[in-house]
């Protein structure tokens, strides 16, 4: 371990890495050195001045943010000379702060309060009137500035400038006068402005969403996943006594969010809180009445067993649902209901999606994860506009151009936010997927070509480490054996071993797959055989109904199904027995036969799978709202009710024994999951039923 | 003995022409110093002794070795012709009146640091002399001095002017930088230094307008020549300015360790009739004041630098017994509140905060701790702040009261400045 | 709809064109502005963010860091007298509260027909001159009230169509101001 630097902090020996920034290297030791301007993931500034430490044999104190360590150094980071200094700093940064810590949403989490009653002074000696400015100004639609808290690190302009390049917000002005502004008609709404918020080390910038959320130390916190999208980015929920959810933050996890969240995430929790199912109800006289647990079980179990095994029951599970809802949703439907045609909701709104996977196993790429982005040279995405369909993972794309100077080249229909960075924009009619990547192919095969194609071409045929990103935008992958053998082509061009990550629309799509939600296959990818064999797809389902050839419907989760065509939705809800099992009734065109009141994943534990395989858990941050319940309980009781016993009576339990089911999710160990999850196996989700034809 | 090197030819009725220049020696270096090796070039410099004219007085030529020899990335000139700071205004003169001094000088510079390119970044305020060099870049290209195979000599240089929009950027040159490439005025970080990474990224020398001036100079005659003058580390001839209490202010040439007193007396004609030296700004208004009693040493970096002070950009501003040293350091203070960009802390905060002690001293007479507390708050940005602006803020206040303390009292006592009570301003 | 003319949009890109980077000429472009405008305004600003490929907050934040670039409408006429230290020892105070007194308007403000503006301003750089006024292009060296007041005369009557040559009262000399061999 020669290559290590040996320094004395404090007193303190410690090796560590060369070009660690001594403040860096100080809580390698568990020193602390206050910081305001510093960010790990922000290129050091060394402004707010607030880390000087002495370095023996320098005249003047160091700023330790921008300052790497050095063999021999001897550093102090608590004598009385970088004591005075932080205390003077502090008073700086004080003098014009308006001290309205009791009113201030970042009291109680705020670097300047903390840092100010640990090394600060006790009273102001600044005698004159402060600096005043209007306040708070709404600079975009989540966030609000308080001029007069800010203390000018600037982490919210370095924020725009070097990550989400959005550079929404600007310094303007100079020295004292300084501020932090936006133009007239230009306001801060990048998607990603809420990470500001978190960035922000005082109360400059708070959440226009969550103003006046409450007092910090009333707050609680539990470990999430978001449900936004299939990122599955790590968030902590915030949430009053467990009652009800204020806030949303981040929770680094390198493998999905890299400490990011985009505010589609951050800021959309209100479903949690508003317009929740409290009661299970049952449908009397044309009205919807509340009913016991019992009641309601007992009824929906012999609508589903008038159709069971009869080949009139249509399922659609939502892929928001944890796989242990899924699973027993799926173990119902199968095992128990004897019913083939079950598929998750989003098929219904995208029906290609579930395809993704199989393509892309087919074209012979490598499966790959989200973290193979940031060993890439040379990018490609196809069919995605990732700063809709995944956000977060724009984010790790756009790392990988800034950081490290990677390329892009980018196959859509239109020009995505991301093709501002390339010149490699292949854009293509809706529909001619597989042949503007066939074309991509044989270029790459013959080392060049003419026009962006051909260029294009030329940037890939180098060795250079590249990752393939798909996306469920994919049209033609209804016609699935052309573009598979176009991207097989352009696999094999590629050269060996290229990853290829997929991009699904929901948080937990992949789940849905990986568990058998889908026409034709078993939970682990397993072909159904038998009178499983050929169910119906998610349209194909609403259309029966609509046409009167289902005659009953048990709908898990209302999204994103209401995102499919409403007039279909509509029509094939009020043509039968309709069992709606779900969180709100919000936005539920037709009122359902029954109500089974379902808990949303803020008050449950389980598992999601993320777009790239991983399995997170989620734990319960809330109580339930009234009676309402995790899934796999109520359909272990509507199991019940049919004479089935359910035997998982935790989600544990219900883990285990998808690890059975599942070869994929075989190896995985429940208490390796913890907060952070774990990869799933290599095995892949079906395709769906009929595709292959 | 004055007026030997860069103001040598000022005598010369509308030199700032091209003709009149060049027949009078003018572009005579380029024929010399294009066909020497650029290593040649720097050892030359280096020998001479010269040092930056801008404020900071470092070696010019060893500032030239630095840039990497290896790199594939183009190279830059930049001339700081942002004359701002308070006491200094030689360079204005330097550009109007022999505006081909410079360019001579920067196309040598060119060549020796294997740059292509130069920009002459010029404040703003100064539309005369953007026009004048302006002109002259010009006629430089017409007549084959600049562009492409100067002279015949294989040497290519481009040269630009750049016009500056109102901020004192000092000598602190990456902020210079940033302002060229369209941004703030901040300093930037370092390492890397500019001579590694610096305009666009890029190998940089920075270099003060009369820094340039002398190089021609000493490309036609040598480092012995140029070392006649001055002393074994201040080798050379500085254009002093002088301004304030004195009978004729203006640039003087002279060579370096020529006593203080004389500037003052000789050539500045004196303390301004009726009245007796306070004290001097010796080196613009970044550097510490001197009471009288320290004004008789000689005028190089080393002798001042004994004094206390330090020769800075070599702006002497002078002052008789009727100034108030509690408005002097109000007023400089002022003006670095102003300047500030406001990127780290202590200076941002603290130039206030200094201002508005001092103003409240000035005007209504404060209170008598607040004298301590100036005091506590200049050691508190000592050394501390991001970029030299900040920590030379504090020269006016440390120096003023170390020297004037009882003048901050009498100020508490009396409720404010009796003399700007008497003056009515 | 673009806020800047033809003509400033094509001055903008020939400007661009001389750099390396094209945002080397935001301090350029942002002066086409101002003379076109007299002031840099917003709207200007998001078609300069346009022309040189950066955004309107980035801009912003360049014009409103320098203080040559107006934001706020100004007089026709802006009297800038230095306040620095040498034009104070050398009585710049006298001819601010002068022009206080004679224009009727504190420093900042701008005469109610419009016609001046009057600011303090820091160091000009010709402290040699002390005091200095900069009015236009054009520098006032060792300025004397009697002469403030012959130049406020001069342009109080201009008509207000007419762009006047500023009087030339104490032009710069071509040659130094001493350094007589002694």
């Amino acid at each position: 371990m020669s290559d290590l630097v040996t320094l004395t902090i404090d007193g303190q020996q410690i090796q560590t890495a060369p070009n660690t920034l001594l403040v860096e290297a100080a809580a390698q030791l568990g020193i602390l050195v206050p910081v305001y301007c510093y960010h790990p993931k922000l290129a050091p500034i060394g402004a707010c001045r607030m880390c000087l430490v002495e370095i023996e044999g320098m005249p003047k104190l160091t700023p330790s943010c921008t300052t790497p360590v050095k063999e021999g150094m001897v550093v102090h980071t608590q004598n009385a000379r970088v004591e005075k200094a932080r205390r003077g700093m502090l008073e700086f940064l004080l003098i014009h702060h308006p001290l309205d810590c009791p009113v201030c949403d970042k009291g109680g989490e705020c670097p300047l309060q903390d840092y100010t009653y640990e090394f600060g002074p006790r009273k102001t000696r600044f005698r004159y009137p402060k600096r005043h400015w209007d306040k708070p100004l709404q600079i975009g639609k989540n966030i609000l500035l308080d001029r007069e808290r800010c203390i000018m690190c600037l982490r919210c302009v370095r924020f725009c400038e070097e990550i989400s390049d959005h550079q929404q917000i600007g310094v303007f002005e100079r020295g004292h006068s300084q501020c932090i502004g936006t133009v007239p008609g230009h306001s801060f709404d990048s998607q990603f402005s809420g990470n500001t918020i978190e960035l922000c080390p005082v109360g400059a910038l708070t959440g226009a969403p969550t103003r006046f959320f409450g007092r910090t130390w009333e707050i609680q916190h539990t470990p999430s996943i978001c449900t936004g999208c299939a990122a599955g980015c790590n968030i902590r929920i915030d949430h009053r006594q467990q009652r009800d959810v204020v806030r949303l933050w981040s929770r680094e996890n390198k493998h999905t969010d890299d400490g990011w969240l985009c505010d589609r995430g951050r800021f959309g929790y209100e479903f949690v809180n508003q317009d929740r199912l409290k009661d299970f109800k049952i449908l009397q006289d044309g009205q919807l009445v509340d009913a016991t647990t019992q009641q309601a079980t007992v009824k929906a179990a012999s609508i589903l067993s008038k159709h069971a095994n009869s080949g009139s029951l249509g399922v659609l599970a939502s892929p928001i649902l944890t796989n242990e809802e899924l699973y027993a949703v799926e173990w119902l439907t199968r095992s128990v209901l004897q019913t083939s045609s079950i598929d998750h909701t989003a098929s219904a709104v995208n029906p290609q999606a579930v395809q993704l996977h199989s393509v892309v196993r087919e074209a012979g790429f490598r499966s790959g994860v989200l973290t193979d982005i940031d060993e890439a040279a040379q990018i490609v995405t196809i069919g995605v506009d990732l700063s809709n369909d995944q956000p977060i993972t724009e984010l790790r794309v756009k790392k990988a151009l800034f950081q490290r100077k990677a390329q892009l080249v980018s196959l859509y229909p239109e020009t995505i936010e991301l093709g501002r960075y390339t010149e490699h924009n292949l854009i293509y009619e809706p529909g001619q997927e597989a042949s503007v990547v066939a074309s991509l192919a044989a270029a790459v095969r013959s080392g060049g070509g003419e026009g962006v194609v051909g260029q294009a071409a030329r940037l890939l045929s180098s060795e250079a480490p590249k990752a393939v990103i798909v996306g469920w935008k994919l049209q033609g992958l209804s016609d699935f054996s052309a573009l598979a053998k176009a991207l097989g082509e352009l696999a094999s061009a590629l050269g060996p071993d290229v990853p290829c990550i997929t991009i699904y629309p929901n948080c937990n799509t992949r789940g849905a797959l990986d568990l058998g939600i889908t026409p034709g296959w078993l939970p682990g990818g397993v072909a159904a055989t038998g009178s499983s064999e050929s169910g119906m797809t998610g349209i194909q389902i609403l259309e029966a109904a609509r046409d009167g050839r289902l005659k009953a419907l048990w709908v898990v989760g209302a999204e994103p199904l209401l995102e499919a065509d409403p007039e279909l939705v509509k029509a094939a809800l009020a043509n039968v027995e309709f069992i709606y099992q779900g969180w709100s009734l919000r936005d539920v065109p037709v009122d359902p036969d029954v109500v089974l009141a379902n808990v949303t994943f803020a008050e449950q534990a389980g598992t999601f799978t993320n777009t790239d395989g991983r399995v997170q858990r989620i734990y319960p941050a809330v109580k339930p709202h009234g009676r309402s319940r995790p899934g796999w309980q109520i359909v272990a009781d509507l199991g019940r009710a049919l004479g089935k016993t359910w035997e998982a009576t935790s989600d544990q339990e219900v883990f285990e024994q998808i690890r059975q089911a599942v070869p994929a999710y075989s190896q995985i160990k429940w208490s390796e999951v913890g907060t952070l999850g774990v990869q799933s196996g290599a095995s892949a989700p079906p395709a769906m039923a009929g595709a292959t034809g | 003995m004055a007026n030997e090197i860069v103001f040598s030819r000022n005598h010369i009725d509308n030199v700032k022409d091209l003709d009149v220049y060049v027949g009078n020696g003018g572009y005579s270096s380029l024929q010399k110093g294009l066909t020497m090796a650029p290593d040649e070039l720097i050892e030359l410099v280096k020998a001479s002794g010269l040092r930056g004219r801008g404020g900071a007085g470092f070696p010019t030529g060893m500032k030239w070795s630095f840039v990497p020899k290896d790199t594939s990335k183009p190279h830059y000139l930049v001339c700081n012709a942002d004359e701002s700071e308070p006491g200094t205004f030689k360079d204005r003169q330097l550009m109007e009146v022999n505006p081909h001094q410079l360019l001579e000088g920067m196309i040598l510079a060119c060549h020796a640091i294997g740059a292509k390119t130069g920009f002459i970044y010029i404040r703003g305020e100064f539309v005369g002399p953007i026009q004048i060099v302006s002109r002259a870049i010009e006629q430089a290209y017409a007549r084959g001095y600049l562009g492409k195979n100067i002279q015949g000599t294989g040497v290519d240089v481009d040269l630009a002017v750049h016009p500056g929009a109102g901020a004192y950027i000092w000598g602190e040159e990456s902020a210079l930088l940033n302002s060229l490439e369209g941004q703030r005025g901040l300093p930037r970080l370092k390492p890397p230094f500019p001579a590694v990474s610096g305009l666009y990224a890029s190998p940089t020398i920075i270099n003060n307008v009369e820094t340039l001036a002398n190089i021609s100079h000493i490309v036609n005659n040598g480092a012995d020549w140029f070392k006649q003058w001055g002393t074994e580390r201040s080798a050379g001839t500085k254009v002093v300015s002088i301004s304030g209490h004195v009978n004729r202010p203006g640039n003087y040439e002279v060579p370096l360790a020529t006593p203080m007193m004389t500037l003052i007396n000789e050539f500045a004609g004196g303390v301004r009739d009726g009245h007796k030296l306070k004290a001097v700004i010796p080196g613009g208004s970044s550097v510490p004041i001197l009471p009288a009693e320290k004004c008789d040493i000689n005028y190089d970096y080393e002798s001042i630098q004994a004094a206390g002070s330090m020769l800075g950009s070599a702006g002497m501003i002078v002052m008789d017994e009727t100034t108030c040293m509690v408005g002097v350091a109000r007023n400089l203070v002022h003006f670095y509140r102003h300047e500030s960009c406001g990127k780290c802390t202590p200076c941002r905060e603290g130039t206030d905060w200094m201002f508005k002690i001092l103003n409240e001293l000035e005007l209504t007479g404060g209170q008598m701790d607040d004298i301590d507390l100036l005091l506590d708050i200049t050691d508190n940005m000592d050394g501390k702040c991001f970029c030299p602006l900040g920590d030379t803020s504090i020269m006016s206040v440390v120096s003023g009261i170390e020297h004037w303390r009882h003048e901050f009292e009498e100020h508490v006592r009396n409720g404010g400045c009796q003399q700007r009570a008497q003056n009515g301003h | 709809m673009a806020h800047l003319t033809a003509e400033s949009r094509q001055r903008i890109n020939d400007i661009a064109a001389r750099y390396p980077e094209k945002r080397s000429a935001l301090l350029p472009a942002l002066y086409v502005a101002q003379e076109q405008d007299g002031i840099v305004t917003d709207e200007a600003i998001i078609d300069i963010a346009e022309l040189l490929e950066a955004t309107p907050a980035y801009v912003k934040g360049v014009a409103s860091f320098y203080t040559m670039y107006y934001r706020y409408s100004v007089g026709k006429y802006i009297l800038q007298v230095c306040g620095t230290l040498s034009c104070e020892l050398c009585g710049s105070g006298q001819l601010v509260n002068h022009l206080e007194e004679r224009l009727g308007i504190k420093e900042g403000e701008t005469t109610p027909d419009g016609r001046f503006t009057f600011e303090t301003v820091e160091c000009l750089g010709a402290c040699g001159g002390a005091p200095v006024m900069l009015l236009g292009d054009k520098y006032y060296e060792k300025l004397t009230i009697k002469q403030l007041d012959a130049i406020i005369d001069d342009l109080r009557f201009k008509p207000a169509s007419d762009h006047p040559e500023p009087p030339q009262l104490v032009p710069f000399e071509d040659k130094p101001a001493g350094a007589k061999s002694t």
